[in-house]
């Protein structure tokens, strides 16, 4: 995972979710960086 | 959406490219065939295999592995044009469809759903100190030798292990399976060798149909037991649908891993530099060099679709019955997404690779994949980080159409001291471990690491 403080992998299918709405600063860059890897193109910055 | 009946098949297929991934020049002229794709079509017709549709670049396979028109469905009985991921059909793919990958919805995520506590993340990452056992074992076998072939002896064994520990099969039996699975995918339908191969082919269906039956009676934990306790509206799956899920398991898990590290260990050998560098950095660098090898060598290379209707998709239209080939290995090339993308880049960002397919259909097993994968090549880098490869003795498959991969890759290196005993006492002890910790039940059941006692 590249943003492992950000999101969660749920334990049953694997599916990943934000843990929080608000990124704070220190891992707005491993978000964005998550963002431009996603192959499925899922993470959506606002 | 329904197509214009003005817009004729001469004007939906003006692009046309002689595509035949079966040939050894596809395998030969990988780049050059994709940078032409891509610069001049890159939505293909092509006539080869009775005519279909290739698409070679990103967007369009993205789109198109994404939208619900375009279907994975095989029609084994032959009564529809659904015919499948293969192109052309496959001779020894007639009376079994190939699991989820060869269902569309709702069917495909009934199945799906009961494979996934068993290989999600967390469901995988409990088992790492046993693939690292078996791992170890297998490069204790040759490790004082200063010979091994990184295929034969390690590529080959730790995926095929430790896709038989899931399934709840018994482990000594990996060579029944991993033997028939590997060479059925490089040896050709003409070659002297098919016979053996499909009586191999033959005994290891009879062997899983034996554990099913067996599981059935005494149930045991596993994949095979995920299956078998299935209820779909309250009735058990059919047993044909059973051994294609766990046939799709052994053809997804064994041989995919196996082109992957073989392929990678290749390039870190011609590259000793960039290997000492992942070696040395590999707390930052190895999650984005597995990725960035999964890009570049995709092991399935791609996978067929059937249009079940008219469609227009990314300003394209396309016919119901029509076939289609979403090429992940020519989309892993395309420069609008990947900056230099005939060049491994082992810190590469932003790497949306398509190696693990996009969309509902995409790899159940990716996790299994990467960690058996970061196992290997960790092991190999900390006890064989001198190997020198040889060239003369290395073998990839001549042709790469269904799995990017090689049969051969010897190496030398300084031998070593092993650290534990050989495979078949280590697989006996890990067989027993698996027992008695009941290792392969699904994460919802059993949530602790293996101990390798």
């Amino acid at each position: 995972m590249i943003a492992p403080e950000s999101f969660q992998l749920d334990d049953v299918d694997g599916h990943a979710s934000p843990v929080c709405e608000i990124v704070p600063a220190e891992h707005q860059d491993a978000v964005r960086e998550a963002a431009q890897s996603c192959p499925e193109q899922a993470i959506v910055i606002e | 959406l329904s197509i214009d009946d003005r817009v004729t098949d001469d004007d939906r297929k003006k692009n046309t490219y002689h595509f035949d991934r079966h040939t050894p020049e596809y395998r030969l002229q990988f780049e050059k065939i994709t940078e032409e794709m891509q610069s001049r079509c890159p939505m293909a017709w092509t006539d080869t295999y009775n005519g279909h549709w290739v698409a070679a670049d990103s967007k369009h396979v993205f789109e198109l592995a994404r939208c619900p028109v375009v279907s994975n469905h095989h029609d084994i009985s032959g009564q529809t044009p659904f015919q499948g991921i293969t192109i052309p059909k496959a001779s020894r793919a007639t009376v079994v469809r190939g699991g989820i990958l060869e269902m569309d919805e709702p069917e495909h995520s009934i199945y799906r759903g009961a494979l996934n506590p068993y290989l999600s993340p967390a469901a995988i990452k409990r088992w790492v100190p046993f693939v690292d056992e078996i791992t170890r074992a297998a490069l204790d076998e040759h490790i004082e030798s200063g010979h091994i072939d990184f295929v034969e002896h390690l590529a080959n064994v730790v995926p095929a292990v430790f896709t038989l520990a899931m399934m709840g099969i018994e482990l000594k039996k990996w060579h029944v399976y991993s033997e028939p699975t590997h060479a059925s995918v490089y040896t050709p339908e003409h070659s002297p060798d098919r016979e053996k191969i499909n009586a191999q082919h033959r005994e290891m269906g009879i062997d899983i149909i034996n554990n099913m039956m067996e599981i059935r009676e005494n149930p045991r934990p596993g994949l095979v037991n995920a299956m078998l306790q299935l209820r779909i509206d309250g009735e058990p799956a059919p047993d044909i649908e059973i051994l294609g899920n766990l046939g799709l398991v052994i053809g997804g898990g064994f041989d995919t891993t196996t082109a992957l590290t073989a392929h990678a260990l290749e390039w870190l050998g011609q590259h000793p530099d960039e290997r000492d560098r992942l070696s040395r950095e590999r707390a930052s660098l190895l999650d984005p060099a597995t990725e960035e090898f999964l890009r570049f060598f995709t092991p399935a290379p791609g996978d067929g679709r059937t249009f079940a209707a008219d469609v227009e998709v990314a300003g394209h239209q396309f016919k119901q019955y029509e076939r289609l080939w979403l090429s992940w290995a020519m989309a892993n090339r395309d420069p609008s997404v990947f900056e230099k993308p005939n060049e491994i880049i082992l810190d590469r960002k932003g790497n949306r690779h398509f190696s693990f397919g996009i969309g509902v259909h995409r790899c159940v097993g990716s996790n299994v994949a990467r960690t058996v994968f970061k196992s290997m090549v960790t092991a190999v880098l900390d006890r064989m980080p001198d190997y020198v490869c040889d060239p003369e003795g290395t073998v990839h498959y001549d042709t790469i159409g269904v799995i990017q991969g090689m049969r051969n890759l010897p190496a030398t290196f300084t031998p070593g001291k092993p650290l534990g005993p050989g495979l078949d006492e280590t697989l006996e002890k890990l067989q027993r471990i698996c027992n008695e910790q009941e290792l392969a039940r699904p994460i919802t059941e059993r949530k602790e690491m293996a101990v390798i006692d």
